[in-house]
């Protein structure tokens, strides 16, 4: 009889497995932490708050998503080049990532009940918008009207623990750490002057500029 | 210890409240349940019947608030030609709508030498937060209710949404700038992420049996207003009382 039992409680048990070969979409916030290189070996923390989404299909235990990583964040002291001039102060940071990440969910690696480590890699584009609070110039061409938006292409490392559930319905929820590096290829300086209207007023090759590290801490589930 | 034919103290217990339990449940069935169906109507006369009716008019003139009707999304299967008209629709509908939300943007940046050279490239735009995190995440999530209200599910509303949105941005958008990376993602998965908010929130206002409700239902969710909304039902309690009972339920497609 008990043996029936047992073979009983590993067939349901076995069956309970997540949803598979379908789409989804999941969204959570996170919290972003980097250290950012500018010119002249200049370094900086910035941390940053924001959120993610991420549109893709689920295989048996491989998943393709299309992500975006969104955040706002501040630093107080990194130095640019812009337009010939060599900038310096303290500002806000905005930025905005897309890319493909494919994920390998490890099916040996369940540290808790229903929880399981998820892998992911990916290349990413980005794009981060500096906003100058208090700085100071070479030249009279920045100024306080103008913001510096750098495109940055890298790639992404990601670690998650995510919760196998029978449906995508009973929303499973992920915990994701996310390391990232992106070097900026080119600079454009736009007029910010106009809410409404944006002018682009030069746009040249970034070279070093804002390089960096990006550590990133996401919670979130899968909305449907 | 065996107590009773083998049985642990326990296990009597057990048996023992189970039986109680099933014995009230069968006293509750044969002498509530059973004569509201077979019993009471039979033994009422033809004038308390018709009292009893007048009654229920009454009480029902008085109950205004109670909704006429119920809103909710079904999801059904769709040909791709059906799917095709709505893509089509849509698309004619942003020709019209573009240059008349931004027509200062049409007139001073828009030009077909513009289009011609904005045809098939694609950049991450400059624009200000407005406008990436907030109109076309609202123009999306917009798109997202429309297919929803048309019978698709979550999954395809999305998907349908990304059609729409792309072609806007590939064939539309690009009369004033080129087409935009961020818009592209943005405006159908953060535009859908939103819009099953607004959908939740919408059918809680709507269902909610009063005018304020309803209205910011629609505010929030127009295409809830439209001809082609599917999710718009009507249930009405019939009732002879005599032997027959029942629910009209009347949908709208």
């Amino acid at each position: 009889m008990k043996s029936w039992i047992v073979v009983a409680l590993i067939f349901f048990s076995s069956s309970s497995y997540a949803y598979r070969y379908d789409w989804n979409l999941k969204g959570g916030i996170s919290q972003t932490w980097a250290d950012l290189n500018g010119t002249g070996n200049t370094e900086d923390e910035m941390h940053g708050t924001g959120f993610n989404t991420h549109f893709g299909y689920k295989w048996k235990y491989f998943e393709l998503s299309f992500s975006s990583y969104i955040y706002w964040g501040e630093w107080e002291d990194l130095t640019f080049e812009a337009a010939g001039e060599t900038i310096q102060g303290e500002g806000t940071f905005r930025h905005v990532s897309f890319g493909p990440i494919l994920r390998y969910q490890l099916r040996g690696v369940q540290p808790f009940k229903n929880w399981f480590m998820v892998v992911g890699l990916g290349p990413v584009w980005s794009l981060q918008t500096v906003k100058m609070d208090e700085f100071t110039s070479t030249g009279p061409k920045f100024n306080r009207n103008q913001k510096l938006a750098f495109e940055s292409t890298g790639g992404v490392l990601s670690i998650a623990l995510e919760e196998d559930l029978p449906y995508k319905e009973m929303h499973p929820v992920f915990v994701e750490f996310i390391y990232s590096y992106k070097k900026s290829r080119t600079l454009t300086i736009v007029d910010a002057s106009d809410f409404v209207e944006t002018n682009i007023l030069s746009t040249e090759e970034a070279r070093q500029d804002l390089s960096g590290h990006f550590f990133m801490l996401s919670i979130g589930f899968t909305v449907f | 210890m065996n107590t009773f034919r083998g049985m642990s103290l326990y296990q009597f217990l057990f048996a023992f409240t189970t039986l109680v339990k099933r014995v009230v449940v069968s006293f509750l069935v044969l002498f509530t349940l059973v004569p509201t169906v077979y019993g009471v109507s039979d033994v009422m006369s033809e004038e308390e019947k018709s009292e009893r009716y007048k009654a229920q008019q009454k009480t029902k003139k008085q109950r205004s608030r109670v909704p006429e009707y119920r809103y909710g999304y079904i999801n059904r299967r769709h040909t791709t030609e059906e799917s095709l008209k709505h893509i089509a629709a849509i698309y004619g509908v942003t020709w019209v709508v573009y240059p008349l939300t931004q027509p200062d943007v049409v007139r001073e940046k828009g030009s077909w030498k513009n289009y011609r050279r904005n045809f098939g490239q694609l950049v991450f735009d400059k624009d200000e937060p407005f406008w990436n995190w907030f109109v076309h995440p609202i123009s999306g999530s917009q798109l997202y209710l429309y297919y929803r209200a048309n019978g698709y599910n979550r999954v395809d509303s999305l998907g349908m949404a990304f059609i729409s949105s792309t072609l806007f941005e590939f064939t539309v958008e690009i009369y004033t700038e080129p087409a935009s990376i961020q818009d592209l993602y943005q405006t159908p998965v953060i535009g859908s992420f939103l819009g099953v908010g607004l959908e939740n929130l919408s059918l809680y206002l709507l269902n909610s049996g009063n005018a304020f409700g309803r209205t910011l239902g629609h505010i929030i969710n127009p295409a809830t207003l439209f001809w082609f909304y599917e999710g718009k039902v009507q249930i009405i309690p019939q009732t002879n009382f005599n032997n027959s009972h029942g629910l009209l339920f009347t949908m709208e497609f």
